[in-house]
């Protein structure tokens, strides 16, 4: 059944404020249609492509592989952040915060309260986590859920069957036993001729 | 439920989830979930490996696992949990073949192991340079100065725990942090050889006093807009001084000082209007 759904009350910008401000319509692949301003279209690059290179009028532009259920989220994280500053290249070269641990590694504590109230309405076990990745948090939250966890933990949370990646080395927690067990000079010229006590283990 | 919904995420989402995972998880942990992952993983070319809480049987595990051109980002360290790692990767690899490394991170390295480290590291890639030497402040240290002529592309810097020799240099770096050091060159003079710094922080650096005199005729275009000073290794008329040379100053920190001079306050106030 299709559903119309005015999503631009939460706008800051619509066509009676903004006279230059194009709006269209974008289906969901139940038939769910939005009516999304120029600030929610340059948030996607697949949309802003379409709406670029097609001039379709009052036709939505389908979305074949997003449902209703996701797409009205989608449009409302959107509408949030549509006046947010552009973000920077994933590369950090800009980054002028000299306090910053320059070696450290990507952060994903930083997500803001708005989208960690957003994400939670997404769960692993119905699969919406995956669905709403596409455009929002998701693989800072994804990686979140698994940091520090083993590989059972993931199969667990994620519900992948055992597939053995591969034999000896790669088998699980064989290397989590390994340890403490393992030459503490595999390797002669590391440490020179006289193996001594290593403090890695 | 029999499908997993993580597997019908495209390739280029999951290399974005690993981009945030750290080093162990990766390894000991995703790469055995099963064998999409492993493979994965395994093609994955943007890793970032951070050894400074890698065990020693960890680690040998790992090494044989890398692929160095498929290396951006290293960090390896000679802590109380990791004594010998850095001499180890050195005995393990040819620095040479990590083609694309970006960022190197060297810590608690003595003098002679940074400079095998930054012989053959690439030049051309090498956009962050870290090296937290173990107390070395009674050598003087002209590596980095060596080092900043020969890698023409690097734009952070953070080095600790050295006598640094930083005269007669012309670098890109944009944003410099040095931490218990000795420099031998006045404040002028590092912002004239580093005309693109944007971001200077100087914790607990003893540097030689500002001849004012100079502050007056020197030509410095400095686009620094971030300086912080920690600790009381730099005198303050210095401080003051430097206001003078950085017109492009947006932000100010100063960390434990128990004296702010007069003068001092009178160029501030003369900034801030």
């Amino acid at each position: 059944m299709a559903t119309t759904t005015d999503s631009s009350n939460t706008s800051a910008t619509t066509t009676t404020e903004n006279a230059t401000s194009k709006t269209i319509k974008i289906q969901s692949n139940d038939g769910e249609t939005h009516e999304i301003d120029q600030g929610v279209v340059e948030q996607s690059s697949t949309i802003k492509t379409l709406s670029d290179l097609m001039d379709l009028g009052d036709v939505p532009i389908p979305l074949p592989n997003v449902k209703g259920s996701i797409l009205t989220p989608i449009v409302e994280f959107c509408n949030y952040h549509k006046n947010d500053p552009k973000p920077e290249p994933l590369d950090d070269d800009d980054d002028d915060d000299p306090n910053k641990d320059i070696y450290e590694p990507k952060r994903s504590d930083d997500i803001c309260e708005w989208d960690q109230n957003f994400i939670k309405r997404f769960t692993v076990q119905e699969g919406t986590l995956f669905d709403i990745i596409m455009a929002t948090v998701g693989c800072k939250t994804i990686a979140n859920m698994v940091r520090g966890k083993a590989s059972s933990e993931v199969r667990e949370m994620f519900n992948i069957s055992y597939d053995p990646p591969g034999e000896g080395l790669n088998a699980p927690n064989a290397i989590e036993s390994q340890a403490g067990t393992v030459p503490t000079t595999q390797d002669t010229s590391a440490t020179g001729p006289s193996p001594q006590p290593d403090p890695m283990n | 439920m029999s499908i997993s919904y993580l597997y019908t995420l495209p390739i280029e989402l999951i290399h974005r989830i690993i981009d945030y995972i750290d080093t162990e998880t990766l390894f000991f942990s995703l790469q055995n979930v099963c064998k999409h992952f492993y493979t994965i993983v395994n093609t994955y070319n943007q890793h970032q490996l951070d050894f400074r809480s890698i065990t020693k049987p960890k680690f040998d595990f790992i090494h044989r696992l890398i692929n160095p051109e498929n290396i951006i980002s290293l960090v390896i360290s000679d802590g109380h949990r990791t004594g010998g790692q850095i001499k180890l990767f050195l005995s393990l690899f040819d620095l040479r073949t990590f083609t694309r490394l970006r960022s190197l991170a060297l810590i608690d390295v003595t003098m002679s192991v940074s400079i095998e480290y930054l012989q053959d590291v690439s030049t051309d890639t090498l956009d962050s340079l870290s090296i937290d030497y173990v107390n070395q402040l009674g050598l003087t240290n002209n590596l980095v100065s060596l080092s900043l002529k020969k890698f023409i592309n690097l734009r952070k810097l953070n080095i600790s725990k050295t006598s640094l020799i930083l005269d007669n240099i012309q670098s890109p770096i944009q944003h410099m942090k040095l931490s218990q050091c000795i420099i031998n060159t006045q404040m002028y003079n590092i912002l004239l050889g580093f005309p693109h710094l944007e971001t200077l922080s100087l914790n607990n650096v003893s540097i030689p006093n500002i001849d004012e005199n100079l502050t007056a005729i020197m030509k410095v275009k400095s686009k620094l807009k971030f300086l912080s000073i920690e600790g009381c290794g730099v005198h303050m008329n210095m401080a003051a001084a430097v206001l003078v040379l950085t017109p492009s100053l947006v932000r100010l920190k100063l960390v434990s000082w128990s004296l702010m001079a007069e003068r001092f306050w009178d160029v501030l106030l003369g900034k801030a209007d």
